[in-house]
């Protein structure tokens, strides 16, 4: 299978299309098969669509450290000089939002437009509504299995160290999918947060402040369930970013975009059309429904 | 060169099964019944790498993520391994009637 060795590890990628390049980065636990049945198969007829595991993730390396969002989005140019991409468009769910943007920041040059859905910023976690997190919500029971109260979720979350409540999330069983009943504390997964610092790392602000997002210059389209804890960030970049669309999608929470995508696909096809056309005809509709209120 | 006849591909994709799980259970004896996921133990990210090593071992592409997109339609438990000789029978055959063409 393609793996690019690059920064001193083997990183898992998958590319198909032609046409301007589209790079999928998935979320902490998950890997590049979220994007694999609907998106991949939907983007690839357009654009030349690159997906990869992050590090420790998938079928890429595991390694003890590298899990901030500065390390990750230096990965993710080493795989574009490996892969020959000068420029890109990213689309990120959860953490892979946040390393897209860590890659706008830096890398203006080389950042067409990013898609960030459900993200959370590292730099904007005062913003989080942690008990409106999906987790705690639908499954209180698996949480409370061992005792753990709200106050005792909420106390592990405080810290930098998540490492524990990840734990946790793995060992609710799925919903959903053909593993349907089987916790996602595969062997892989206990590795990654048994044996290394990511559940540290990835919390880190990493250098990407709240001042330093705001010179941001890519257009942004930001897509927020109703339910996740991180909903109020789609307003607050909107406002702090200068090329922002966003919106609350109703009914949803976090995952959406693994277990929903086509409420989403028709969407990022259009940002993906034209990103700066996009946004801005978002923030004019946005300011001319204000306007009339 | 070689028939690539349903029992020669079957061959192979066994071969290839073993080949991306590291942990695989030798005392499994593998039908076409048996499905990658809740008998094998596959993670879906398994048979993405699965995929790459079916083009590569059959040195074609072949439309996999339209073949995941289509069984999640159908709202299968599982995929087994008489799913997948179907689908690779369907797209081998297809490219070899289009080289002979």
């Amino acid at each position: 299978m393609p793996k690019a060795p690059v920064n001193g590890i083997e990183i898992h990628y998958q590319t198909r299309g032609e046409g301007p390049d589209v790079i999928l980065m998935h979320g902490i636990t998950s890997s590049l098969a979220m994007w694999y049945n609907e998106f991949i198969p939907a983007l690839s007829k357009e654009y030349r669509v690159t997906a990869y595991d992050l590090r420790g993730h998938g079928l890429s390396t595991i390694t003890r450290h590298g899990y901030s969002s500065y390390d990750m989005s230096r990965d993710l140019a080493a795989l574009m000089d490996y892969l020959g991409i000068e420029k890109a468009s990213f689309v990120g769910h959860s953490f892979g939002g946040a390393i897209a943007m860590h890659f706008a920041l830096d890398f203006p040059d080389r950042t067409t437009g990013v898609v960030m859905l459900d993200s959370g910023l590292a730099c904007l976690r005062y913003l989080r509504i942690i008990h409106e997190w999906v987790g705690w919500q639908n499954r209180p029971a698996d949480m409370m299995k061992d005792g753990l109260t709200l106050e005792q979720f909420l106390e592990l979350d405080s810290k930098q160290d998540v490492t524990d409540i990840i734990k946790r999330g793995l060992s609710v069983p799925r919903r959903a999918g053909f593993r349907k009943g089987q916790d996602g504390m595969t062997p892989r997964a206990r590795k990654l947060v048994e044996e290394t610092r990511m559940g540290y790392e990835f919390r880190d602000v990493a250098g990407m402040t709240e001042d330093r997002l705001s010179s941001i210059k890519a257009p942004v389209l930001a897509l927020y369930g109703e339910t996740s804890p991180y909903k109020k960030m789609a307003t607050h970049l909107s406002q702090l970013l200068e090329k922002c669309r966003h919106d609350v999608l109703p009914g949803v929470g976090h995952f959406y975009a693994i277990h929903r995508p086509r409420l989403i696909l028709e969407r990022i096809q259009a940002f993906l059309k034209d990103p700066e056309g996009f946004v801005a005809e978002g923030r004019t509709a946005s300011a001319s429904a204000g306007s009339e209120a | 060169m070689e028939l690539l006849t349903r029992d020669k591909v079957r061959q192979d994709l066994i071969e290839l099964l073993k080949d991306a799980r590291e942990d695989w259970d030798h005392s499994i004896n593998v039908t076409d019944e048996t499905g990658i996921f809740n008998d094998l133990g596959f993670e879906s990210i398994d048979a993405v790498g699965l995929s790459s090593s079916l083009e590569a071992h059959f040195d074609q592409s072949l439309p996999f993520p339209e073949f995941m997109t289509k069984v999640k339609e159908q709202n299968l438990k599982d995929i087994t391994v008489g799913h997948l000789l179907d689908f690779l029978m369907a797209n081998l055959r297809q490219s070899a009637e289009r080289a002979a063409a």
